[in-house]
């Protein structure tokens, strides 16, 4: 059997990857929640930010906190050109959410594409940069994974507090909850919808960008991630942030638990039963609404 | 000059055109009502107002500007509010914070805490239930609710449609002297409603429409006296 500080280790790992999937999530989830669009290449947002922490720390040196930033950043306005040349031209049209998904996903395929040519197949990996590792009880966390945690729940209070308490986050809530409403209320409904793009692509950004000391980054980093984005979404409720965030947690501790008591291999079908279980039982998940 | 003009609009959904050849007009300070059955096209008009249906043709003009091109925002940020029917409420934000995003526009924004200090005068039971989510509020009090944010964006003309919608006698009464107060700050009303009576009493002149097109014009005293109001409309 295990002993409890394995376990206990364990769940501290799922924290840390779970900060990382709620990174992934929130984004996918505000998209979905303002825009109504299921976006399929958010998993390549995160595999560009994976990327681009990769190379500012191993060209230039920058440590993880720093990489982050500039892969936000970066991102950030990556996600609006993104918006603006691919969904804005479908606004307006009839069922242009529905179209979304097609040109999603060849969006997808082509970054995917891309980055196989200008990266190379090659898995990338960051050597450890804070080294040593923090010992509390017999539970082991490295320096790094403490960093990754910690700043992802510093990112994960930032974009709460932008959504709950900024203007700009409060009409972004505004436009999922009565886009018509929100237009009265003087609200720009099309900047809303660009803001948010380069925000959730900023924050998948982040996602890729922290992990990226701690595992590999390659062309296909991002499918993995964007299946765990649509169960933890599922799990927490579409469109809802506060469930994405909770479900992003749990699921990494789910994850982490799975793979110390069955195998790896399996870690996949576990979640994806727990989340069917989930849509029988309460079809709109945790915090959905109906 | 009037405040609101359209001259010669026409428009609709796709292929159905709804309005055709609307002309009228809204002088400063006071009520202008809109009276109508079910379909006649009263909230399609006032979507149009606000740009959220395009006008297919003829002209707006609010301030002396055209405004028929404009899209939505800027119309608001021009003065021209909209409250809809159901008060165009965010049913999962707190009161406070759609009363807040009432004031979204950034010189709003600035003297946010002047102008709730206004709306809560006017409707203490905003205040009370500040921290309740405007989805769980009563029909009343939502109605209440979407004047009150209406309120925060300072316009210079509101338009409403049928804030008596599925209340209750009593509650309508006290609907309407809402908008009465909130008449004396400075705002023009645009009022829509299929409840005549109430709109005849409130409004100084009124236009009936019906089928999309505006077939009566009057002071709300001739549109009482008149034949075809009287049976068509308050049934006497
Ligand atoms: N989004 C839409 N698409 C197509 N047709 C519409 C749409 N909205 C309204 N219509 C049609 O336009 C006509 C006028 O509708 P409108 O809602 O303006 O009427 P109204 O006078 O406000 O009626 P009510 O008193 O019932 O609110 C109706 O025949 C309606 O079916
Ligand atoms: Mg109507």
């Amino acid at each position: 059997m295990f002993t409890a500080s394995i376990l206990i280790q364990q769940i501290v790992y799922g924290l840390v990857i779970g900060s990382s999937y709620v990174l992934m999530a929130a984004g996918f989830s505000l998209i979905w929640g303002i825009m109504g669009v299921l976006n399929l290449a958010h998993g390549e947002f995160y595999m560009l930010g994976a990327y681009i922490a990769y190379y500012v720390s191993s060209l230039l040196g920058f440590n993880p906190i720093m990489s982050a930033i500039v892969a936000m950043a970066a991102m950030f306005f990556f996600g609006i050109a993104f918006e603006r040349a691919l969904l804005s031209p479908l606004y307006g049209r009839k069922g242009w959410e529905m179209s979304t998904v097609l040109i999603t996903v060849g969006a997808s395929i082509l970054i995917q594409n891309l980055a196989l040519v200008i990266f190379g197949e090659k898995y990338k990996g960051l050597p450890m940069y804070f080294e040593g590792e923090l010992e509390i009880w017999k539970i082991v966390l490295s320096y790094d994974r403490l960093v990754v945690f910690l700043v992802g729940i510093f990112l994960i209070a930032l974009l709460w507090y932008l959504l709950k308490y900024t203007r700009v986050g409060m009409a972004m809530r505004a436009v999922s909850q009565n886009q018509e409403g929100a237009y009265l209320t003087g609200i720009n409904v099309h900047k809303i919808f660009y803001l948010a793009f380069g925000l959730s692509a900023a924050f998948a950004a982040a996602g890729g960008a922290l992990l990226a000391p701690i595992y590999f980054v390659y062309p296909t980093v991002g499918a993995g991630p964007l299946l765990m984005a649509f169960a933890i979404v599922i799990f927490g409720g579409f469109g809802s942030v506060k469930g994405a965030i909770v479900a992003g947690f749990l699921l990494g501790v789910f994850e982490s638990l799975v793979v110390l008591m069955v195998s790896s291999a399996w870690k996949d079908v576990f979640i994806f039963v727990l989340v069917i279980i989930v849509l029988t039982v309460r079809p709109r998940g945790l915090f959905g609404i109906q | 000059m009037y405040l609101l003009s359209a001259d010669g609009l026409s428009c609709g959904y796709g292929h159905s055109q709804v309005l055709w050849d609307i002309s009228f007009h809204v002088e400063e300070g006071g009520i202008v009502g809109i009276i109508g059955s079910n379909g006649a096209g009263k909230t399609t008009l006032l979507r149009t107002l606000s740009g959220l249906v395009p006008a297919q043709s003829g002209k707006i003009e609010f301030s002396g500007e055209r405004i028929e091109h404009l899209s939505p925002h800027k119309i608001v940020e021009r003065g021209l509010s909209q409250i809809p029917e159901g008060g165009g409420i965010f049913p999962y934000m707190t009161v406070l914070e759609n009363l807040k995003l009432g004031a979204f526009l950034p010189w709003n924004w600035k003297r946010i805490s002047q102008s709730l200090d206004l709306v809560f005068e006017l409707f203490s039971t905003l205040e009370d239930r500040k921290n309740q989510m405007a989805g769980t509020l009563s029909g009343g009090e939502r109605q209440m609710l979407g004047i009150g944010k209406g309120l925060m964006s300072s316009p210079k003309l509101l338009l409403i449609d049928e804030p008596s919608s599925g209340l209750a006698p009593k509650l309508v009464l006290r609907v309407f002297d809402n908008i009465k107060e909130i008449q004396k700050h400075n705002v023009t009303i645009l009022l829509v409603e299929q409840n005549v009576q109430y709109c005849l009493n409130m409004a100084s002149r009124a236009y009936v429409l019906e089928n999309g097109r505006i077939v009566l014009e009057g002071t709300s005293e001739e549109l009482i006296g008149h034949e075809h109001v009287r049976k068509a409309y308050l049934g006497i």
